[in-house]
């Protein structure tokens, strides 16, 4: 079985601060990582593997930073890697990533299994796996937390539905898998595997240019702006009255803010 | 309802009259894919029209599943100019071919488990543009495009991404949305399709194991300081606790008073915690328990003194006797 796990290289969130002033990220000091939910992802290719046999690749899209996404993912346990890089992908947008990761796993076929992280780390986002699933024409599958091989030459993916509540789903490959971070946690690189990750030959990098995508394929369907705040911390406020009038305007905010759900008041 | 466009005509010549959106094609979409239309559809709706109103054209629901003739005249109320009706679940494949040759300006799907599969799929299908996790929508009044507000950072901040392709396909967290229109003055019209899609069988469930409930993952932790006088009065904070779905932590004091554990300990001795939500009881508070707090979100503090540490701490100040006020909480909780 060969598996195509799509890592992408993101800011870390605890090092992301927000600028009030400017109402932008304020990017210093922000250091980059593999998205954590990718890193899910890989564990959970990785495991497949160990129970089935056959390879795993690490795919990734963007500027030259990212080789270090592939290589973190060789690493971890992840064959091979394959970096699609160029200056115009650097800021591309969901629709060309999704784009040049289908022509990349076109270059790679026969691919049996494409995984993705659930949401990206930042932003939050979560459409690659179904958009990635569109452009290849596969199934897909959203919140699966673990994958086994079936009898029937297919996979058996459990998807998390609810708190302690799993839903199996039987799919026919190829399909895309977006993995949620859950139950498998991902394991620690071996020091021996890290120093083996700059070996040549594991890495292979191509341009955009070279899977035959135009600079049309990768225009940008969404141009990102400013942010927009919530109102500044107020320390010190008090609630007086009595006190089931002082809980029930307590019990309000809490629920305006959606720091409580509704069902709990 | 087309927009009056005389002015702008004049002032952008001819070129304005063929962006004019016809019965036809265009307009905003919002699609039901459960049957029955709840609360956070109907705020979609509502959504959408304040879209269609700027931009100047229909809000069209498409209603999948097996919806009654009654959900057609909620959803006109809440604000949908035509509502279609048609019957199952579509794959992604049924929903490309229906909204190709309908060219959809802007389609809205809730985050609902089947919306979060179909409309980042919906969107690359027909070279649109996307906003996979929206938490509102907006009308750029001089671009005219669909700007979408998307959570980030553990909705510490919304960042605007401005849909640029048609059709601008967005999911949205409807329980952000503001409250749904009823309007009974609204019309509209009601329309069978004729479409019929396949319903899939129901997938078997399984249990799956559960992270417990740690101080250090928790978004909600109520915490009991020695206001709280006896143990009696901390098991309350536990049941509150409970009540709320959050874990229970405590200061020094209540840790030498027993009603802890080391573990449970908060502060820069003990766990440094960064819930979302931080209820503090009888706490007066200290630079121990604030350094350990200082990444929570909301702070409230319940406790007697108006002069107490924690006063100019906490978001939220109730000067009250913590074992009355967390049995008056409870009582609301539970009601």
């Amino acid at each position: 079985m060969r598996i195509v796990v799509c890592v992408k290289q993101t800011y870390d969130p605890a090092t992301v601060k927000i600028s009030r002033s400017r109402e932008e990220f304020d990017l210093r000091g922000a250091v980059k990582i593999t998205n954590p939910a990718d890193r899910y992802a890989l564990e959970a290719a990785l495991r497949l593997r160990e129970a089935a046999g056959g390879e795993v690749i690490a795919l990734t899209v963007g500027d030259a930073d990212a080789e270090d996404v592939g290589r973190e993912a060789i690493a971890m346990g992840a064959d091979r890697a394959l970096l699609i890089a160029g200056p115009e992908l650097a800021s591309a947008t969901g629709r060309a990533v999704a784009r040049a990761l289908a022509a990349g796993i076109g270059h790679l076929a026969p691919v049996d299994l494409v995984l993705t992280g659930q949401v990206a780390a930042v932003d939050g986002a979560g459409g690659l796996a179904p958009r990635l699933a569109a452009a290849l024409g596969w199934p897909v599958a959203l919140d699966v937390v673990s994958l086994a091989a079936a009898a029937d030459g297919g996979i058996v993916a459990t998807a998390a539905v609810g708190p302690g509540v799993g839903e199996v789903i039987s799919l026919a490959l190829p399909a895309v898998v977006a993995i949620a971070a859950g139950i498998e946690r991902p394991r620690y690189p071996q020091p021996a595997r890290i120093a083996n990750a700059w070996a040549p030959g594991l890495l292979a990098t191509c341009t955009a240019q070279d899977l035959g995508l135009t600079a049309e394929d990768l225009a940008p369907d969404v141009e990102v702006g400013g942010l927009v705040l919530p109102p500044e911390r107020t320390r010190g406020q008090v609630i007086a009255g009595p006190l089931a009038t002082a809980a029930e305007e307590l019990l309000a905010a809490l629920k305006a803010q959606r720091l409580i759900s509704a069902a709990a008041a | 309802m087309s927009l009056d466009l005389s002015y702008y005509e004049a002032l952008m010549g001819a070129a304005a009259a063929g962006e004019q959106p016809t019965a036809e094609t265009g307009g905003v979409w919002v699609v039901a894919l459960a049957g029955r239309l709840d609360d956070g559809l109907l705020r979609l709706i509502g959504k959408g029209r304040v879209l269609a109103d700027a931009l100047g054209a229909y809000v069209y629901l498409l209603m999948a599943g097996d919806a009654g003739a009654a959900d057609g005249e909620r959803a006109i109320k809440a604000g949908a100019d035509r509502v279609l009706v048609a019957g199952g679940m579509p794959a992604l494949a049924d929903l490309v071919e229906f909204f190709r040759p309908r060219g959809p300006q802007v389609v809205l799907f809730p985050a609902t488990r089947s919306g979060r599969a179909l409309g980042p799929g919906l969107a690359q299908a027909l070279n649109g543009s996307l906003c996979g996790h929206a938490a509102d929508l907006e009308v750029d009044p001089i671009y005219q495009r669909v700007v979408a507000h998307q959570p980030v950072l553990d909705d510490a901040a919304r960042q605007r991404v401005a849909l640029l392709a048609a059709p601008a396909v967005a999911v949205v967290d409807t329980t952000r949305l503001p409250a749904a229109f009823n309007e009974p003055w609204r019309t509209g019209t009601v329309e069978e399709t004729g479409l019929t899609w396949p319903v899939s069988a129901p997938r078997p469930t399984v249990a799956l194991p559960v992270a417990p409930l740690t101080l250090a993952s928790a978004a909600v932790i109520v915490a009991g300081g020695l206001g709280l006088k006896t143990a009696e009065g901390f098991a309350l904070a536990t049941q509150l606790a409970q009540a709320l779905g959050a874990a229970v932590g405590g200061d020094v004091a209540a840790l030498d008073a027993g009603w802890i554990t080391e573990d449970q300990l908060i502060g820069l001795t003990g766990v440094r915690v960064a819930p979302r939500l931080f209820l503090a009881l009888g706490m007066d508070g200290d630079t121990n328990l604030f350094m350990g707090i200082q990444d929570a979100g909301l702070v409230v503090a319940v406790q007697p003194d108006p002069s107490a540490p924690i006063a100019a701490v906490a978001d939220y100040n109730i000067h009250a006797d913590p074992v009355e006020f967390a049995r008056v909480l409870l009582g609301k909780l539970r009601m």
